[in-house]
């Protein structure tokens, strides 16, 4: 499952360090994003609130699929 | 510099109706002291500081006891005077050199009017007897039958009833009613990101221009093979002269920043949309335009943002850039309204909501139902949208809150260059306090159709 994860405003500095811990958690990280203070990457559903317990984590959330209609719609 | 004119010459000193016959002479703000030195020697007012008296603030009897009182921290004096000390002081403020430069009677207030309870409104009683909607579309349809078939010399007396002509000869609709033709600004070294489909690199209108392109999708270059991308870059930050008029784009000088995060057949993820807005912030990008979504459930409330998108947008705030995302489009008005999308259902993230050229809500725009983020906060042009489109077409007409978005990214643009010192937050305020209101809910367009300076 993808996954979205925000870090807390005091680990932003120590991003690193959570990401390690993320990953010791089961989560397979994709990117590190600094400027936002957030991670992506995959992990499976049974591993969401373990994910979620880890040291500087402030939110985990399941990646949203996102969907445009096709280029010959009226409407986009 | 204005000055006042003072009581009737014949001595009978009654003040002009809504008037207390004493006048406010507004200080130089940088010297008081010099002001009140000035109101001393033109017309031999002595007037008491508030900051002298306790507190520095008057009770209601000193200030019924002191004829002549300054505000410092205002620098607004209050001074009661006769007609030759106004002559004087009158004099002084039409001097340049003079501290003074405004005097005005001072105005009685009052309380305004609040209705009674339980008075002044109609009753529900009172209200139209309840008609079922069939009835009420019957007779809609029957008057619109009615009026669009008017025309010729009738149309003519009663212009209202004849569809607007647009002009799009020289310039879109939608430029023209964000007032984009009169601006002086282009959105020169400003750094605008659209974050949609990538960028045909090879369009006509792209040659010349600054463009830095990064692509979020395994396997798929920058380069648009969709078309919806190459559309809202063309809004944003589309050329001045296109090859082929109307003028379809606003901020024609603008760096543009084109991020694939979504893939030639439409489709992305919140994973590549995170990493498209981290790439903008890290590039200095001070506009973000997203137009794109993932649908709420509808009919519903729009209860629950992302905390994730949350965060990353203020996180994004605070290193100067604004995001600004598409309303959605799942509505069909009036049957059905949607509440906004996601992502732009962040309180961090300006959501846009798309209107026609003559200023009703699109029919597919979202409303914003929840007052805890889901809200619309401004709207623009998004029907019937000319802008570019993938060679061979290289020009189309669309619709969608996908339109309206870019729309306001160019403005952002625009408002950017014009105010280089402001912040993501102020940019954003901007955008708001300059739009024009219209006469629709706040939850269809928020704050009204965006501007350009």
């Amino acid at each position: 499952m993808g996954l979205t994860v925000s870090v807390e405003d005091e680990y932003a500095e120590a991003l690193d360090d959570v990401v390690e811990r993320l990953r010791s958690a089961g989560m397979e990280v994709e990117e590190v994003l600094p400027a936002l203070g957030a991670v992506t990457g995959s992990a499976e559903g049974s591993q969401l609130a373990a994910l979620g317990d880890v040291e500087g984590v402030s939110d985990v959330e399941a990646a949203r699929a996102i969907q445009l209609p096709p280029p010959d719609s009226p409407v986009q | 510099m204005s000055s006042a004119t003072g009581p009737p010459a014949d001595g009978a000193s009654s003040p002009e109706a809504g008037t207390t016959g004493s006048y406010l002479v507004l200080l130089e703000e940088e010297d008081v002291d010099a002001s009140i030195s000035a109101l001393k020697n033109a017309a031999g007012v002595s007037v008491t500081s508030a900051a002298d008296l306790e507190a520095g603030a008057l009770d209601a009897e000193q200030l019924r006891a002191e004829p002549s009182v300054v505000f410092d921290r205002l620098a607004v004096a209050v001074v009661t005077v006769e007609p030759d000390q106004l002559e004087a002081i009158n004099a002084s403020v039409a001097d340049a050199a003079s501290p003074l430069s405004v005097v005005e009677p001072e105005r009685r207030v009052f309380a305004l009017e609040t209705p009674a309870p339980g008075g002044g409104g109609i009753s529900p009683a009172e209200q139209a007897p309840a008609l079922s909607a069939d009835y009420l579309r019957g007779f809609r349809d029957a008057t619109q039958c009615l009026t669009s078939s008017v025309g010729g010399a009738q149309a003519a007396a009663l212009p209202e009833l004849a569809p607007t002509a647009v002009d799009e000869s020289q310039v879109t609709w939608g430029l023209q009613a964000a007032k984009v033709p009169s601006s002086r600004y282009s959105g020169r070294g400003i750094r605008v990101a659209v974050l949609d489909t990538g960028l045909d690199l090879r369009h006509p209108d792209v040659k010349g221009r600054t463009v830095v392109h990064r692509s979020f999708i395994a396997g798929q270059e920058v380069q648009d093979g969709n078309g919806h991308g190459t559309h809202c870059i063309g809004t944003s930050c589309g050329p001045r002269t296109p090859g082929r008029l109307p003028r379809y784009g606003i901020a024609f000088d603008a760096e543009i920043y084109a991020g694939k995060v979504l893939s030639n057949e439409g489709s992305g993820s919140d994973r590549g949309i995170l990493a498209g807005i981290n790439w903008a912030v890290t590039s200095g990008c001070r506009v973000v335009s997203m137009s794109l979504g993932a649908s709420l459930p509808c009919p519903g409330t729009g209860q629950g943002f992302s905390p994730v998108f949350e965060r990353a947008a203020q996180r994004a705030r605070r290193a100067g850039t604004a995001i600004i995302a598409a309303a959605g489009n799942d509505s069909s008005r009036p049957a059905q309204v949607c509440p906004v999308s996601h992502p732009a259902n962040c309180p961090s993230i300006m959501a846009v909501a798309a209107l026609d050229s003559r200023t009703r809500v699109a029919s597919f725009s979202n409303r914003g139902f929840n007052p805890e983020g889901g809200q619309v906060d401004i709207a623009a042009p998004g029907v019937d949208v000319r802008s570019s489109w993938p060679s061979p077409t290289l020009y189309r007409s669309i619709s969608g809150t996908s339109m309206a978005t870019p729309h306001v990214a160019g403005v952002a643009a625009l408002l950017a260059e014009a105010n280089p010192r402001a912040s993501a937050t102020e940019l954003v305020s901007l955008l708001t306090s300059t739009a024009r209101r219209l006469p629709l809910p706040a939850v269809d367009v928020g704050a009204g159709i965006v501007q350009a300076p």
